[in-house]
């Protein structure tokens, strides 16, 4: 929980967890590579073979046809059935890959919300997006480079075996081709992709700015000069892009040419190829097959150059801190906890007020009302009692100990925090309260809903409880979507309640409903409610006025 | 002015093709050229090594020169091709880019309908950067897969007759195969797309309410959700890819199927077990050598088409974004044949008669308004959000123009008027600040010249900005916004003011201007707007009865009709005025 710095996915070992299934996608793969390379080359080998026995019709005659028609029927089945395994497989492995590394941004990034950085939803979106690019790696880096090498040695071994001076001939064109070119263009490709990034940034910030600021630019008459900074902007962008395809086109093109030039080395090399016979035909197809293998190879580092941005941009969240230090077992509080407040600061940074020297005992079962001017300080307090924050002076006491002592599952259980923006998840009416108290049964829900005056408003939806809520199923009101937020709350019936601007969005005589439906639920347990309007009022044992203050 | 609607996706991506169609054609011819020399090529490394396998000496020159030239004409054809479709890429995409930025600016605030400047932003970027791959690539490939085989046929049928059968016989059904591809690729990319936005967005849910799972004590729910959909993905995803990968199987099965069948019927004609296919008695080597190592080259652009086929599913998403855009008509009127505002300019009066203005969906933006500002005179628009005070103020600024009535502006239409030279006597704060990368100088005369130093510091004077000028390194030129050193929101307010002072605009349209600053912050705005603007005409949209100290009258709004106008003190001393009314709703939120 309190890790601090450092990544904050373990990338490679996520990797390794599903090294199985990742390495059955590697050999299904290399299979219909070198299957589809064999089918080639055991046919050259087959037909130059079989014109040398034509020559006699004794040859011919006694010529065995059956072996290798049976070993090219078996490339051509290997080839078809690899192809279709690999490509299940791998997908298999990756997006069960991309399964557990959203699990471990999940869990790494949750110490660290909220906070005003991380949770932007831009910032969101953008992590949601990288982590799904991170499949580039192992599927368009990792697989086709050791697909490359296994079949690119094989190829060289092949050639070995049978002729040295063929395979010493072809070796330095696929050297070339297979080892430099690569690493060349995997060096260019990380220049480039660095420049479009940084360009691209460039540009999409002038455009947003330019978006913002339209109608001042309209009507000082400069639209058409921001159009101009716009398109050169848009052009460096292109620039950049077209550079970074023109390389892999031309690294490709490159390639095709080496292994054109490994074949004319092979074949002008004299009379070892008389020796050769039949091979030379099997040697100079296998080297020309080389081309599927190795052709993914320019893209390739271009992928991985997108992959490893996007790996680093999710890491950097790691720099952020946790919000609060939790221990990881702390002691229980009592059935019935007291709250002590003791010259409590925060001011947050780079405001002039904040909260200054806050006091205040509550025994347990009283119900207390924060109010104060907007600015006071009254939702600073409520997430300094709930650990979102964490002091600069003072202490919170629970039961007499200092809040800090206690572990986050018991704290949770004991202080029910109600924010003011309330955030419904994407899914039913029932799974949204259920967080609250996983156990609770549908009685359960209705009560809770009913205190809230809700109950005949889900009962309306078209799938009651089941209904979807959020930004994808039917939508609640502001105003619902808040009392079904405090429905939690009743729900979990924790020893204190903190409950901020409960009221938001509601009308008067709903709002003394709700409150009155909180006190009959919650009545006895403690409470406090923060809340600019009166309703309520007399409800509450205490009301502390807190004052913004500059200290 | 503006297009119709097209059709479909597939349609509009067709049209935008025009765009490019002479480097998309080079492309091809490239590709097709490059299929040439690679026959020739072939040919010539059948005969060396029929030559070499059959003990003669190979020519020599041919074996020393040719080949290897042939091997870079071929290279340099790969590369062409991948250039001019680049290029192809360049062209539409540098097209609907500035298509869509005209369209956004003559939209002006009415893009909000569409989206947020974020989300129209990646429409403009991205998506557009998305049509790339199917342009450049995925287009000349449908040609080239057309092409290419029947060239290869061709080359192949003067040497045998058969061969070339097999060859169109296993892919006799080209154009099925790839509707066959086609639709599967297509069905699974699309459910598969559907699958990773919900997905997608779960994850992003629970991310975004990764806060609220914690107070509730439910993190480890949340985790269990995340695993839950992405294995639910996983499963759903593999269903349909079993399907989508039987295309790509297919394919590579009927090009190793006719390999297999072309080699052993070579191989049968070699060993004379055979006769027929061929012309004349015998099968040379060097024949079927040719023939094999075309094999695989004939299926090759099939195989590249069916990998190159999610650039396809992947335009037609963005196409549809960029037609959402598109599909929004603009109100911009032509600048001929329009009436250029007189210079110089006194005080306006401006008159809304009956004004009505409906937009495209047939919401009602306001209806049947009819109101006069007088020079001078500082009118507040108050209503909910969606009364109309949006539109009122668009319809000043031209970015909309009234479905009835006339809006006259010391007796000119408005929908008459040059908008460039209209625009030149308004000044604009709206409620989110404005910033452009740069110097506090060139925010202040965003680029228009002829201002000095003197003229700029009083108005930044004016605006409350002295201290600020005095506090910057560089002074006017000192270069804001970067490395931390932003203004806070109420600065920026505050510089909007002043570039409406160095304008000296007579007409002065605030859009909520102390909205989203704090109550000290708006408090002391308030202040400056009221000294800053007297004597010149204002209309104020507002939520904020504090604004309504400093104006002269107040416009209520309420569903687009004007129910209610006055002077503030006289309204708010009537408790059963719509005035108060509306305060005491949208103070207790109902």
């Amino acid at each position: 929980m309190s890790e601090r710095g450092g990544p904050l996915i373990r990338f490679w070992g996520q990797l390794w967890r599903w090294r199985l299934r990742f390495g059955l996608g590697l050999a299904l793969g290399l299979v219909t590579l070198l299957a589809a390379l064999g089918l080639l080359a055991l046919s050259g080998w087959f037909i130059s073979a079989a014109a040398l026995a034509g020559l006699s019709a004794a040859a011919a005659a006694q010529f065995d046809i059956f072996r290798p028609g049976a070993l090219i029927r078996l490339s051509a089945i290997l080839r078809t059935a690899g192809r279709y395994g690999e490509r299940l497989a791998s997908h298999d492995a990756v997006l069960r890959l991309l399964s557990s590394l959203r699990s471990q941004v999940y869990r790494r990034l949750l110490p660290r919300l909220p906070s005003p950085r991380l949770s932007s939803g831009e910032l969101l979106e953008r992590v949601v997006a990288d982590v799904d690019t991170l499949d580039e790696l192992p599927l368009r880096l990792l697989a086709p480079v050791l697909w490359a090498l296994v079949v690119l040695l094989t190829v060289l071994g092949l050639l070995y075996w049978q002729s040295a001076t063929l395979m010493l001939r072809a070796l330095p064109w696929l050297l070339l081709g297979a080892v430099a070119l690569p690493l060349l263009l995997a060096l260019l490709a990380s220049h480039l992709g660095a420049q479009q990034r940084r360009h691209a940034g460039e540009r999409r910030d002038l455009l947003i700015e330019s978006l913002a600021g339209m109608i001042s630019l309209h009507l000082h008459g400069v639209w058409e000069r921001r159009r101009q900074l716009l398109d050169a902007a848009d052009q460096r962008v292109l620039d950049a892009q077209f550079r970074q395809s023109l390389a892999t086109a031309v690294g490709q093109a490159l390639l095709a040419g080496l292994l054109g030039l490994a074949v004319w080395s092979m074949l002008t090399g004299g009379v070892s190829q008389v020796k050769a016979g039949p091979f030379l035909t099997m040697a100079v197809l296998a080297v020309l097959g080389l081309q599927e293998a190795l052709a993914p190879l320019p893209a390739a580092f271009q992928a991985a150059a997108q992959g490893r941005a996007a790996l680093q941009r999710v890491n950097e969240l790691g720099a952020e801190p946790p919000v609060a230090a939790f221990p990881p077992q702390g002691p229980q509080p009592s059935r019935t906890p007291e709250l002590e407040v003791r010259g409590l600061s925060f001011r947050y940074p780079g405001r002039t007020h904040g909260l200054a020297g806050v006091d205040f005992r509550l025994p347990y079962g009283r119900w207390l009302g924060l109010q104060g001017e907007s600015g006071s300080g009254k939702t600073t307090l409520a997430r300094l009692l709930a650990r979102l924050l964490q002091p600069q002076q003072g202490a919170i006491l629970l039961d007499g100990r200092p809040i800090e002592a206690y572990d986050e599952p018991t704290l949770r259980r004991t202080l029910h925090y109600v924010e003011q923006q309330p955030y419904l998840f994407n899914a039913s009416v029932a799974d949204n309260l259920r967080l609250a108290r996983p156990e609770a049964d549908e009685a359960a829900f209705w009560e809770a809903l009913a205190a809230v005056q809700l109950d005949a408003v889900v009962r309306a939806l078209p799938q009651g409880l089941e209904t979807l809520i959020g930004e994808y199923g039917a939508g609640l009101s502001g105003g619902q979507a808040r009392r079904l937020v405090l429905a939690r709350a009743v729900l979990a019936r924790a020893p204190i309640t903190i409950l901020d601007e409960p009221f938001e969005g509601l009308d008067g005589p709903t709002a003394e409903a709700v409150m009155a439906g909180l006190r009959e639920t919650l009545d006895g347990h403690t409470l406090i409610l923060i809340s600019h309007r009166p309703v309520g009022a007399q409800y509450l044992d205490a009301v502390l006025r807190l004052e913004a203050r500059a200290d | 002015m503006t297009a119709a609607p097209h059709p479909s996706p597939e349609a509009w991506l067709k049209q935008e093709a025009t765009a490019a169609s002479l480097w998309s054609r080079l492309s091809t011819g490239a590709g097709a050229l490059a299929a040439v020399a690679t026959i020739v090529l072939f040919a010539l490394l059948a005969r060396c090594i029929a030559d070499w396998v059959g003990g003669r000496m190979p020519p020599v020159a041919t074996l020393w020169y040719v080949v290897p030239v042939l091997v870079l004409i071929r290279s340099v054809f790969l590369a062409l091709k991948d250039w001019a479709g680049a290029k192809a890429g360049l062209a539409v995409r540098r097209r609907v880019r500035g298509r869509l930025l005209e369209r956004l600016a003559q939209l002006g605030p009415l893009r909000a309908g569409i989206g947020n400047d974020g989300q129209l932003s990646t429409t403009v970027l991205e998506q557009v950067d998305a049509l790339d791959a199917y342009y450049a690539r995925y287009l000349p490939q449908t040609r080239l897969a057309a092409i290419v085989p029947l060239l290869i046929a061709a080359a192949v049928a003067p040497r045998s007759w058969l061969a070339a059968v097999i060859f169109l016989v296993t892919a006799p059904l080209i154009p099925l195969f790839m509707v066959l591809v086609g639709r599967g690729a297509a069905a699974a990319s699309e459910r598969q797309a559907v699958a990773l936005g919900v997905r997608g967005g779960r994850f992003l849910d629970l991310l975004r309410g990764a806060p609220t799972l914690r107070l509730l004590g439910r993190a480890e729910t949340g985790e269990r959700w995340i695993t839950h959909a992405s294995e639910e993905y996983r499963k759903r995803t593999m269903g349909v890819l079993r399907l989508a990968f039987l295309s790509s199987a297919v394919l590579e099965l009927f090009s190793s199927i006719a390999i297999a069948m072309v080699a052993l019927y070579l191989g049968l004609s070699l060993l004379d077990w055979f006769h027929w296919g061929h012309y004349g008695e015998d099968m040379w080597l060097e024949d079927a050598l040719f023939i094999l190592m075309l094999a695989p080259e004939f299926y090759m652009p099939l195989r590249q088409l069916g990998a190159e086929y999610h650039s396809r599913a992947q335009a037609i998403g963005a196409a549809q974004a960029i037609m959402r855009v598109e599909a929004v008509p603009g109100q911009w009127r032509p600048a001929v044949a329009s009436v250029r505002w007189p210079q110089p300019v006194g005080g306006i009066r401006l008159e809304f008669d009956a004004v009505t203005l409906r937009y495209p969906d047939g919401r009602i933006g306001i209806e049947a308004v009819s109101f006069v500002l007088n020079p001078g005179e500082r009118v507040a628009l108050v209503g909910e959000s969606g009364a109309g005070k949006s539109s009122l103020l668009n319809l000043v600024l031209g970015f909309a123009a009234p479905n009835e009535g006339r809006i006259l502006a010391n007796g000119l239409n408005l929908t008459t008027l040059e908008r460039a030279s209209w625009w030149r006597v308004l000044a604009w704060m709206g409620q989110r600040p404005e910033w452009f990368r740069g110097s506090l100088r060139e925010n202040l005369t965003l680029g228009a010249e002829g201002y000095d130093d003197t003229a700029l510091a009083t108005v930044l004077r004016q605006a409350g900005l002295g201290g600020l000028l005095a506090s910057l390194p560089d002074g006017l030129d000192t270069v804001l916004g970067e490395g931390g050193r932003g203004l806070s929101g109420g600065q920026l307010q505050r510089l909007a003011l002043a570039r409406a002072l160095l304008r000296d605009a007579p007409l002065w349209l605030l859009d909520e201007p102390t909205a989203q600053l704090d109550a000290d912050t708006s408090a002391a705005l308030r202040a400056e707007l009221a000294r800053a603007s007297q004597g010149r005409s204002v209309l104020l949209a507002t939520h904020d009865r504090a604004h309504l100290e400093w104006v002269d009258r107040v416009l209520v709004l309420e569903q687009g009709r004007l129910v209610e106008q006055g002077a503030p003190q006289s309204l708010l001393a009537r408790a059963d005025s719509r005035l108060c009314r509306l305060f005491r709703e949208l103070e207790d939120g109902a």
